[in-house]
């Protein structure tokens, strides 16, 4: 038994071997994160899956390839609207570094660790997102607020060449080349949402907005009882104004407020947290007043999008309807289109007033059944 | 320290194995005393707090031993008694002091007060069921006159040999002592190193492969049971079933294979058991040891089945309902050990009346009949096993009855053509979003349900080299192992897998209990 024993473990101690090296080498030349570059074969592995995993950090490591002069950081909204090779920005080295459900601290930690490695962009493009600044209790005092800025290790590089995940994104990069609505991402971090088409096309943009609406009322109800954590905003961000302007004084700085869609907004009004909006709006402001005293040379801009508007008023699709949409795949995440022409208003200097009560009973004028449908939902989700 | 981490594979085991072998050279004694201190680093990695909690039982235990073999007669069963007593005094406060405490100050309607803090800040060492029935079951042995190896290493080891320590097999002493004693296990054979790196590599893969993979489906249903329909609710529950079953068993595996690099073999803990076509048999195939356990410590004593149907039926509601709670303090617990001394009872006496009408099994009818009730049954006891809360549970059966309807995700029904009438003729709602979910949870239990029905388990593949102390050599398997290069291939490729895959490592889930 002990000679057969021995080279029984013999062949298994050299399969492990060989087969490591084989995984090692597939995701090499796969490469599904697109962090090595060694192929580059159309069919073969050109087209990337959106990031599942290590997204911060492979994000991270091809900005500091690319080395850009244009950075997006938020969250989806940012990631599925803003399209670094699109007209807008195609050119100006741009990439876009939003990842979904991450806040404003990731986006600072991004930014310290661009400019930790040298990289000063001339401009940032921010998103914030008003949800993450309301909590679901009230808030009792002010707490001292607290600032978790993820930064990436190194383990991550060795998990990502050898590790069971990679080789599933290895053969799952491989099989979405032959997949017109497989989800995937862009190297410079757009992610088209490729997989809404195809549920647009079989379901219809009805259903896509109502499960986003059921979820979105379940997140917003259970925060109509809270507060908005006014310390934390202001701190984050100080710090991410901080974050893009220190050692780089003639940057400038877009925060959005996103253009979340009429569904969205009405259910903010439902659920009692349109005084919370317009409040985090004023401490918005007030911290881009500051910024603006630290940062003198810098030109820092806060773009409001979050009010009603003709985009967000965009009308959703009658259930059953093949109709599609021009600006939002669903409430909570508008087109690369919008961000286009979003973008395209950060550039005009033409200073514009809104008349955000105009612009709200246009938009209940144009579809009264959407608010009562956004108050009905959010009711549902707080019984 | 968890067996599928890194540190353990490749630092921790590997040193241990050298100083083993090493110290091994200096006799039995040193080699085990070497085991049983690497053992206690072992258990000190999860929390060093209970180390000298888990010396302080041994070695009052050793010493209770040793007055029960020197005394006779009623002071023996004295010693006995206050040994046993002061072993579930010490499991009853860590266990279930909180449950008892807070259930009476609910029941009278109260607050527990200034001792909130107190049992708020009660952790569970880890493990200590299973150290704490071992040694039990070790003094019983001793009053019974059974103990025949009594060295305090051995002891010492066979309590705290870390394949073992935290999450069993429960162990006999008369079972392991004499092996810890064999200088034949005091040097190296690459029989052994096969064999058990074999069945701790398939362990393993059961672990980080497949209980793993269903976990986020199990999870999904019992962390929000609101929105379960009829396949919803019976995707999470067998998503659940199998989880655990591949939880425990990869770890019962991977202890076996452990065991035997040291030249130990260790009590076989599963046999195939969703395969049982009786309550009894799935009792006798799951988690054995502690069906041994409970049967010669707790059934047999009560008088088990020598005092009449009644007085039987009495007996197994008790084994089963006191089997449920050491699981954990809480009324889930107490109601799923409750539901199978039920299935038990339900079971006997069915097998009676059969008996009394002359009736057969039924053949390969009655059988499969008989799979699919007990199987049916074991998971809605799951239910309770897993459900944080009664409520939650009773939510969950509900709905695996159709209390709840039967949905589908609307993504689903939009690809189904003309399938989609006839199901919603049938009653058939849909739902929005969750489509992936759906479909993943029911191709895992798919996965998983083939791995444990169809194919041969560990102890068939492994029948020829005797992979656990009381393995039965059974019928020849289609996938036996043998010490050959294709079989080493295949297990080097499937080690491979489960290595690449504890980047994140999860713990066992018998280590809550």
């Amino acid at each position: 038994m002990d000679r057969h024993a021995l080279r029984y473990l013999r062949w298994l101690g050299a399969t492990m071997l060989a087969a490591a090296a084989a995984v090692a080498l597939m995701v090499l030349l796969v490469d599904p994160y697109g962090l090595y570059g060694w192929v580059d074969v159309a069919g073969f592995n050109r087209v990337k899956a959106p990031l599942a995993r290590y997204q911060n950090e492979i994000k991270l490591a091809r900005a500091l390839r690319l080395r850009p002069q244009v950075v997006l950081v938020g969250n989806s909204r940012v990631e599925a609207g803003f399209d670094p090779d699109g007209p807008a920005l195609r050119g100006a080295n741009a990439i876009n570094l939003g990842i979904a459900g991450t806040g404003t601290p990731t986006a600072i930690g991004q930014l310290r660790y661009l400019a930790a490695h040298g990289i000063r962009p001339r401009r940032v493009i921010a998103g914030l997102d008003v949800v993450d600044a309301m909590t679901p209790r009230p808030i009792v005092s002010a707490r001292a607020p607290v600032l978790r800025i993820p930064w990436p290790g190194r383990w991550w590089q060795l998990d990502a060449l050898l590790s069971a995940a990679s080789l599933r994104d290895t053969l799952w990069t491989v099989a979405l080349q032959r997949d017109a609505d497989g989800a995937m991402a862009t190297p410079r971090g757009f992610n088209p949402l490729r997989q809404y088409g195809s549920a647009a096309r079989l379901e219809g943009y009805a259903a896509i907005f109502r499960q986003r609406a059921q979820e979105n009322a379940r997140k917003l109800a259970a925060r109509s009882g809270g507060g908005l954590d006014v310390p934390a905003v202001r701190a984050e961000v100080r710090a991410l104004l901080d974050a893009a302007a220190q050692g780089n004084p003639a940057v400038r700085v877009d925060l959005l407020v996103y253009p979340y869609h009429a569904q969205l907004l009405a259910m903010f009004e439902a659920a009692g947290l349109w005084r919370r909006f317009e409040a985090w709006k004023a401490v918005l402001r007030e911290e881009v007043a500051a910024a603006r005293l630290r940062h003198p040379r810098a030109r820092i801009v806060l773009a409001d999008f979050g009010a009603y508007g003709p985009w967000q008023c965009e009308p959703i699709p009658a259930e059953g309807s093949g109709a599609m949409t021009t600006w939002y795949w669903e409430a909570g995440h508008f087109k690369a289109a919008l961000g286009e022409v979003l973008l395209a208003r950060l550039d005009d200097t033409a200073d514009r007033a809104h008349d955000a009560t105009a612009g709200r009973a246009a938009c209940v004028a144009r579809q009264p059944g959407l608010f009562i449908d956004a108050a009905r939902l959010v009711a549902r989700a707080g019984r | 320290m968890l067996f599928n981490s890194y540190a353990f594979l490749f630092s921790f085991l590997p040193a241990v194995l050298l100083a083993y072998f090493a110290a091994a050279r200096h006799g039995a004694a040193c080699a085990s005393a070497v085991l049983a201190a690497a053992s206690l680093v072992f258990y000190g990695v999860w929390d060093v707090r209970y180390v000298p909690l888990l010396l302080a039982s041994i070695v009052v235990n050793y010493a209770c031993s040793l007055r029960i073999r020197a005394a006779a007669g009623r002071r023996r069963k004295g010693w006995l008694a206050l040994a046993v007593g002061a072993n579930l005094a010490l499991l009853g406060w860590y266990k279930y002091a909180n449950f008892f405490a807070r259930s009476a100050a609910a029941l009278a309607g109260g607050q527990l007060g200034p001792f909130d803090t107190l049992f708020d800040n009660l952790v569970l060492p880890v493990g200590i069921s299973f150290f704490t029935f071992t040694q039990i079951a070790f003094l019983v042995d001793t009053a019974r006159g059974h103990v025949r190896e009594r060295r305090f290493v051995h002891y010492l080891l066979f309590v705290t040999y870390f394949p073992h320590l935290v999450a069993g097999p429960v162990l006999h002493h008369r079972e392991m002592m004499p092996q810890f004693a064999d200088p034949a296990n005091l040097v190296p054979r690459a029989g052994n190193f096969a064999v058990g790196t074999s069945i701790f590599v398939i362990g393993l893969a059961k672990k980080v492969l497949l209980a793993d993979s269903l976990a986020p489906h199990a999870n999904a249903l019992f962390g929000a049971p609101g929105e379960a329909t009829l396949l919803l609710a019976w995707g999470g529950v067998l998503a659940y079933a199998f989880q655990l079953y591949f939880d425990f068993s990869g770890y019962s595996d991977m202890a076996i294979g452990l065991a035997r690099l040291f030249g130990v073999r260790l009590p076989l803990n599963f046999d195939s058991p969703y395969r049982a076509s009786s309550i009894a048999e799935f009792w006798r195939r799951w988690h054995m040891t502690l069906s041994r356990f409970l049967r010669d410590y707790l059934y047999v004593p009560l008088g088990g089945n020598r005092r009449g149907p009644l007085r039987r039926h009495v007996n197994l509601m008790t084994t089963m309902v006191l089997g449920g709670l050491w699981h954990g303090a809480g009324w889930t617990f107490l109601l799923w050990g409750a539901l199978h001394g039920g299935y038990l009872v339900v079971h006997h006496a069915w097998r009676a009346a059969r008996a009394r009408l002359g009736w057969g099994d039924g053949g390969r009818a009655g059988r499969c009949a008989g799979w699919l009730l007990t199987f049916g049954a074991v998971c809605v006891a799951w239910v309770f096993f897993r459900a944080p809360d009664v409520p939650t549970a009773l939510a969950i059966v509900h709905a695996l009855a159709g209390g709840d309807g039967i949905a589908l995700p609307a993504a689903l029904g939009a690809r189904l053509g003309a399938l989609r009438p006839l199901l919603e003729g049938a009653g058939v709602t849909w739902y929005l979003g969750g489509t992936t979910r759906f479909v993943a949870t029911w191709g895992w239990v798919a996965v998983a349900g083939c791995v444990a029905l169809a194919l041969p388990n560990t102890q068939q593949i492994m029948r020829r080299w005797e992979p656990a102390l009381d393995a039965r050599l059974g019928a020849p398997s289609w996938l036996e192992w043998c010490p050959v290069p294709r079989h080493a291939v295949a297990c080097g490729v499937l080690a491979l897998l489960a290595v690449l895959s504890l980047d994140q490592p999860s713990d066992f889930l018998y280590f809550q209990f």
